[in-house]
């Protein structure tokens, strides 16, 4: 139902998301950092990341590809300020990251839902928080459920949803209150291959309309590829960036780009670089 | 830790049981029994079947009093007990019993609630001061709150205070533990979503921590509604001036069998009636476990 009006309802959202965000705001710069996890229990301690660095500009949509364990998340938690980095720092938009920020919105692999809160309760969250006028979003957040097809359900329990629409409804929270950057940890790796390709085509649709920066976390390359401006290739032990690989496909990407030649030249590339024989 | 096992099932079992209730056509544990009958006749017949058990269970015991199987001394007849009921609800001295009894069990069992809910979150949110704590609150649980009662006496004299204190003790812990429990098991991704979010730990606490933990502390307060009234009529046993249970002793003394199962089913009958009234807050607060 969403998919089919695609170009009207992407136009509708421009009008109700963009109204609020300035535009330039966004850029990350990820300046050599390493994490190091103390031993525990004398174990030898454990090097996360070593010296990782990359940037981010505002609007790009760039996503963290690399085998589990080679430090996707540390980055992003060092991002979203959750974590502190050992060594180097994060910068975003020429502020050093210390603590977590309104400004940057981060959405885990699981919906982390409030089961007393019924959906619209639920995208309404960063709103309460703040301390923002909740009457003064209704609107908003309504016109983001209804793009991620679940206008229906505002009213609905988190226990009543599937696997999908949870994640649909966590995707509205964290736009609802306009963050300059959104943070996804494996946002559909717990879901089935159909909705995780459906929910990826109707993020590309709400980031087209919004613009917002985005780091993505995926262990899935084609959807790396689908997805992003920009790819990097994370490897293990330590963690580190193998390769920042640009994806040269054009934009709005539907389906059909995924049969087109530069979709599989990049993902053959990706595979190769982390020695995955094909 | 004492209390994971314990707080676990309570919460599980509900919870499942909830679930069930809201789906029409699955009766817990049915999906094997007879194909004939739909869902709607199996709802039907299980009530049904239980009262049959009930009624047999009636006729069987009525039937070996006739036989003289066995002494009335030992088991009167349901007969006898349910007119010895009557009798005793309608003697001068039961509502004033009744009350005592009541009252002290809610008194202390309301005490309880509150100071274990408030040192429960003290204690959660002070990670060091829980450390220190938790091991004596553990030993503190392990000892038979019961045993107390001859100390409690002691430092509160044989009235009222004495049985509200010990109530009280009974009913503590489990509601303490509990609460803890809650506040432990409060999803780390949630944590983190609100730490995302910049949230004071005020708002995380009320926003987050309070509600998820709150099946658990009423698991603890369901259980312990039924411990306050045990604390309430054991510290009536040892030595009172009024109340069901001291009553309860005098009649056994006076070997009165009818007149202490008259009192038996009517103390359970308090028993049910304030669980009842716990549980039914519980469904009203903790709505979102429907
Ligand atoms: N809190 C932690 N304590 C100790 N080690 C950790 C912690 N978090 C992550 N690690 C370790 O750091 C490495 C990178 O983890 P992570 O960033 O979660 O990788 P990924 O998200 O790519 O799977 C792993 O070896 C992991 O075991
Ligand atoms: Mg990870």
């Amino acid at each position: 139902m969403v998919a089919s009006n695609g170009s009207m309802a992407t136009q509708s959202m421009a009008h109700a998301v963009k109204a609020s965000s300035s535009s330039a705001l966004g850029a990350i710069q990820v300046e050599g950092v390493g994490k190091v996890y103390p031993s525990r229990r004398g174990a030898a301690s454990i090097v996360a990341v070593k010296d990782v660095s990359f940037s981010v500009a505002a609007g790009e949509f760039v996503s963290l590809v690399g085998p589990s364990g080679c430090g996707k998340s540390t980055m992003l938690m060092a991002i979203a300020g959750l974590t502190q980095p050992s060594g180097g720092r994060v910068v975003i938009d020429g502020q050093p990251v210390t603590a977590p920020r309104r400004s940057v919105g981060v959405m885990f692999q699981t919906p982390e839902l409030f089961r007393w809160r019924n959906v619209l309760e639920n995208v309404l969250l960063p709103v309460d928080v703040f301390g923002l006028n909740r009457a003064a979003y209704l609107e908003r957040a309504r016109e983001l459920l209804r793009l991620a097809g679940l206008g229906a359900f505002e009213h609905a329990y988190p226990q009543e949803l599937s696997g999908g629409m949870e994640q649909r409804t966590a995707l509205c929270r964290v736009l609802v209150a306009d963050p300059s950057i959104v943070l996804m940890d494996e946002p559909f790796g717990a879901l089935d291959e159909f909705t995780r390709e459906r929910l990826n085509i109707e993020l590309l649709r709400i980031w087209d309309a919004t613009r917002k920066t985005v780091v993505f976390v995926t262990h899935n390359i084609g959807e790396a590829v689908f997805l992003s401006d920009r790819v990097i290739v994370m490897g293990t032990q330590p963690g580190r960036v193998l390769e920042d690989v640009q994806v040269p496909l054009p934009r709005p990407r539907t389906v059909e780009s995924m049969r087109e030649r530069p979709y599989h030249e990049t993902l053959y590339h990706i595979r190769d670089l982390l020695g995955l024989s094909h | 830790m004492a209390g994971v096992s314990a707080v676990d099932p309570t919460v599980e079992s509900s919870i499942e049981g909830q679930a069930n209730a809201r789906a029409p056509g699955t009766v817990p544990g049915s999906n094997d029994d007879k194909p004939g009958l739909d869902p709607l006749q199996r709802r039907w017949v299980e009530p049904i079947v239980s009262l049959g058990v009930l009624i047999t269970f009636l006729l069987a015991w009525t039937l070996s009093s006739q036989l003289r199987l066995i002494s009335p001394l030992v088991l009167p007849p349901p007969a006898s007990i349910a007119t010895e009921i009557m009798d005793v609800v309608r003697a001068p001295w039961f509502l004033g019993d009744l009350v005592a009894t009541t009252t002290e069990t809610i008194v202390g069992y309301l005490l309880a609630a509150v100071v274990a809910i408030f040192l429960g979150v003290v204690l959660s949110t002070f990670r060091r001061l829980r450390r220190i704590v938790y091991p004596y609150v553990v030993v503190f649980q392990v000892i038979p709150s019961v045993a107390l009662a001859p100390v409690l006496i002691i430092w509160l004299g044989p009235g009222i205070s004495s049985k509200i204190g010990l109530a009280f003790t009974i009913s503590f812990f489990v509601v303490l533990v509990n609460t803890i429990e809650g506040l432990e098991r409060v999803p780390a991704n949630s944590l983190r979503l609100m730490t995302s979010l910049a949230a004071s730990r005020r708002q995380t606490f009320l926003m987050l921590s309070l509600p998820a933990a709150l099946p658990y502390v009423f698991a603890g307060l369901r259980t312990s509604a039924t411990l306050a009234l045990i604390g309430a009529l054991v510290g009536e046993f040892i030595t009172s001036t009024a109340g069901l249970g001291r009553r309860l002793v005098e009649f056994s003394f006076a070997m009165k069998a009818d007149s202490v199962w008259a009192l038996l089913v009517l103390i359970g009958a308090l028993g049910m009636v304030l669980y009842g009234i716990v549980a039914l807050i519980d469904r009203r607060v903790v709505w979102w476990r429907a």
